[in-house]
């Protein structure tokens, strides 16, 4: 776990918040997105759009 | 029919482009610092990259085999293995025979372009799924051309893997941290990069498909023309000689 590391360690204040780096771009993306111009923005917008659904499989 | 996947096609390839480059460039490191992962590690992952739609020639068979495959190889190595499927058609493919190492399915793959958002959820959900994999592949179909494409794999591996490779060390300023958010970046970026060439190769290969089946149809309706023109006539005839002959009879 990321507290564990030495003392010089520096744990980037979103792992220690219980994000991945993945969640973290997401949301920077999602900001910078929200910043665009509106011309450029439903563009953006289409362009990052996920459609992909998660099966898990039935434990039986 | 061929038109409409012409379309999409275009659109793919043109998409593909600069997709490519996250793959290669996350795959770079991989494959500068030869990054191995140790013989005795058990946990194997598969991902197999297809889609949810059919009438594309063998894109989602050549994938299952391949899983199927190396499912086989890893087993008999005393390895454990669990596979994830991009796409309905490699659950429905695998489900039978190989449903107990399913991990993980993803559907609604092949309608729309994949985004690199597709690309977070299926990493993400990879990363929060509890399998501690020390080795995996993502198998997938790479595009060469229009008219061929080529079913290939690509590694990745855990943090323990990468953090405990020898030839890290020569990389500067590389903590613990930086080359954990760099792992889950890069799972993201494989699976873009994968489902984007996938992409392509499916649509080229339906525009195959599709082109076969309207040549074949048109092969078919000419052949079945003649066919019945010959029929038509051979019964003209045949009443003919029955007018004829009951006629010469009187």
């Amino acid at each position: 776990s990321p507290s564990s590391l030495g003392p010089a360690a520096m744990v980037a204040y979103w792992r220690q918040a219980g994000l991945s780096y993945i969640r973290y771009s997401q949301i920077c993306a999602q900001v910078v997105r929200a910043a665009m111009k509106p011309q450029y923005k439903a563009e953006a917008e289409r362009a990052a759009m996920a459609t992909v659904k998660t099966l898990k499989p039935k434990k039986e | 029919m061929k038109m409409v996947s012409a379309a999409k096609y275009a659109r793919a390839e043109r998409e593909l482009k600069p997709a490519r480059v996250y793959g290669t460039g996350a795959l770079a490191l991989y494959e500068k610092a030869e990054i191995k992962a140790p013989e005795d590690k058990k946990k194997h992952l598969l991902i197999g990259v297809s889609s949810d739609r059919g009438l594309c020639g063998a894109i989602h068979t050549s994938i299952a085999k391949t899983l199927k495959n190396e499912i086989t190889n890893l087993s008999n190595a005393g390895k454990e293995v669990m596979v994830v499927g991009v796409g309905d058609k490699i659950r429905g493919l695998l489900q039978r025979t190989h449903g107990n190492y399913l991990l993980l399915t993803f559907k609604e793959v092949g309608r729309r372009p994949p985004s690199f958002g597709d690309a977070s959820v299926i990493a993400s959900e990879l990363l929060n799924s509890g399998y501690e994999f020390d080795e995996g592949s993502v198998i997938y179909n790479r595009f060469r051309s229009v008219i061929s494409y080529k079913t290939d794999e690509k590694p990745i591996f855990s943090l323990e893997t990468v953090a405990g490779s020898e030839s890290l060390s020569i990389y500067d300023d590389i903590d613990a941290d930086v080359l954990r958010n760099y792992q889950e970046f890069t799972l993201a970026n494989i699976l873009y990069y994968s489902l984007k060439e996938s992409t392509t190769s499916e649509q080229s290969a339906r525009m195959t498909a599709m082109d076969n089946a309207s040549k074949n149809a048109s092969e078919m309706i000419d052949k079945l023309t003649l066919t019945f023109n010959r029929t038509r006539q051979a019964v003209i005839t045949k009443e003919l000689i029955e007018i004829i002959s009951g006629a010469a009879a009187l």
